[in-house]
């Protein structure tokens, strides 16, 4: 593994920890606010998931598999 | 109309499998040549993991609790499921590809290197996987008995299914079951957007509804019915995925690893189209229809779309929920079927021939779907908290994999040992400690997983495996 290639890595992991921690928001437990129609402790979860999306891509970028047959 | 369309559904499925089939050996029966792309890698994969709670079970929840189902159950599962794709799946997929293995247990037998704990493997995993099928089996019965109107008795419905599983599975093996599985992904993705904009529109659209939501029942538009411990707890759920049979023979069957990249990326957002309009639904059906309570509750969705859309839309539901009962259980039997052969016959019974494995696979997926099915006529009681804990099983397995595949240092002393820990507190916690897990509103899968994952480590490090 090159440095550059832990780098990626490392920071492709840190994007769905800090995604993972996210979704955790303690903060909007009570809160009915709505946010584009939803209720914001649904549209913050639906967020996060859309989020997960380009993280997982760099994922699979940083640890090689485009490359691999 | 209503049973019309499910059996319609039921036909279309079958005819697809037929097609798909080819001629081959054993990987092209077992593992589809282990030629699969990322499109129908992602199709089969959704679908398999997907059961008909994601419709039915989901709007249910929402009904009951509001919107914390979604945090609970989904956004745990978009982001851990595609990890566990990367953590487990493509390693595994590159160590069977190099040494030929067919089924994941043939890959631990290997790599601990002990043909007794391959086998206890078998027997844990057949046990977590047998209230799987049977909770999909029943489910399925008695969709096709509501959609005949209970004309059909549920036995009949159910047996119907499981031959219909039967014939695609056995003729085409895996091809067939990744090409049934696309489609009855395709199928039951779009239903829950199709309704929810019927219903929707039909209630002066999104924004509307749910301000009448936080004006008449505001506690479901928070999640203030969920602790953040139980919320926390349920995302060790998903890490049952690492040790599911049925989802390793798919990964087992990419035509590479590249093939992961679509699977792991898209796969939030098919939870995201699957569960946000269960969830909307069922928020719809607590203002439109108050008061259930108890098993009434699992038949809102149902309701709300008869109401709304009449028979033909209740008809595409029913055919939506088979799709995703069926979707999983063809898997399941063919990786029964698979392990039955390749793990317990091949291994005691010495060298087969290819066509004698495939034959064997076939017999295997055959009495599996029955003996699920003769089950399934007793009506086991608590079934259904059965196939609940059984993820929990599963999540408690998950670091045997992980370790084996990453940690050099994990030992066959470790793999018993969290094995043992598992089967130790599964049963422990299922028959005397089930109030207490419930009452501190924690999921047994969080208590099981940690407790093998330390019975792994100590285990591993007390006993290291002899140098080769």
């Amino acid at each position: 593994v090159t440095v550059r290639g832990r780098k990626a890595k490392l920071a492709a992991a840190a994007a769905l920890v800090i995604l993972f921690a996210v979704r955790h928001d303690v903060w909007w437990w009570s809160d009915a606010t709505l946010v584009m129609g939803m209720p914001i402790g649904l549209a913050s979860q639906v967020l996060i998931c859309l989020l997960a999306m380009p993280a997982f891509a760099w994922a699979a970028e940083a640890f090689g598999l485009e490359d691999e047959q | 109309v209503t049973l019309a369309i499910a059996l319609l559904s039921l036909a279309a499925v079958l005819g697809a499998g037929l097609a798909a089939r080819r001629l081959g050996g054993r990987d092209e029966f077992f593992l589809a040549g282990r030629s699969i792309g990322p499109l129908f890698l992602l199709l089969t994969l959704f679908g398999t993991h997907m059961t008909s709670f994601a419709l039915l079970g989901a709007a249910a929840e929402s009904y009951r609790k509001g919107i914390g189902v979604f945090a609970m159950m989904a956004s745990s599962s978009a982001l851990v499921v595609p990890l566990v794709f990367l953590v487990v799946g493509v390693p595994l997929w590159r160590i069977a590809r190099r040494e030929g293995h067919v089924t994941p247990i043939g890959w631990l037998r290997s790599r601990f290197r002990s043909e007794r704990f391959a086998l206890a493997m078998v027997a844990a995993s057949t046990a977590l996987l047998i209230p799987y099928l049977l909770v999909g089996l029943i489910g399925a019965g008695v969709t096709l008995q509501q959609a005949s109107g209970g004309r059909w008795p549920e036995a009949a419905g159910s047996f119907l299914v499981a031959a219909v599983i039967a014939v695609y599975v056995t003729a085409g093996g895996m091809r067939s079951t990744v090409t049934a599985n696309a489609l009855q992904t395709l199928f039951f993705t779009a239903l829950g957007g199709v309704a929810v904009v019927i219903v929707l529109q039909h209630d002066g659209g999104l924004a509307a509804t749910m301000q009448k939501l936080v004006a008449t029942r505001p506690e479901l538009a928070t999640r203030e019915g969920l602790g953040v411990l139980e919320v926390a707890t349920w995302a060790f759920v998903p890490l049952s995925a690492a040790a599911f049979p049925h989802l390793a023979l798919h990964w087992m069957a990419a035509r590479s690893a590249a093939s992961f990249r679509l699977p792991m990326v898209a796969y939030p957002a098919l939870i995201t189209l699957v569960w946000v309009p269960s969830v909307l639904l069922g928020l719809v059906a607590a203002l439109e229809l108050p008061g259930l309570t108890g098993p009434a509750t699992n038949g809102v969705l149902v309701a709300l779309l008869a109401r709304h859309a009449g028979a033909w839309l209740a008809g595409l539901l029913f055919a939506g929920v088979l799709a995703a009962v069926m979707s999983s259980l063809d898997s399941q039997a063919l990786s029964l079927g698979a392990l039955f052969t390749h793990d317990v016959i091949r291994r005691r019974g010495g060298e087969l021939d290819e066509a004698r494995q495939m034959h064997l696979g076939r017999i295997g997926v055959v009495l599996v779907l029955l003996v699920t099915w003769l089950i399934s006529l007793l009506h086991p009681v608590g079934i259904f908290r059965l196939g609940s804990w059984a993820f929990a099983g599963f999540a408690a397995l998950a670091p045997i994999y992980i370790a084996g595949l990453h940690w050099r240092r994990a030992s066959r002393t470790g793999a018993w040992a969290a094995l043992g820990v598992t089967v130790v507190a599964w049963l422990v916690l299922f028959f005397g400690g089930h109030d207490a897990v419930t009452s501190a509103r924690i999921h047994p899968a969080a208590v099981l997983t940690i407790l093998s994952t330390l019975a792994l480590i100590v285990g591993s490090l007390l006993r290291p495996d002899p140098q080769p």
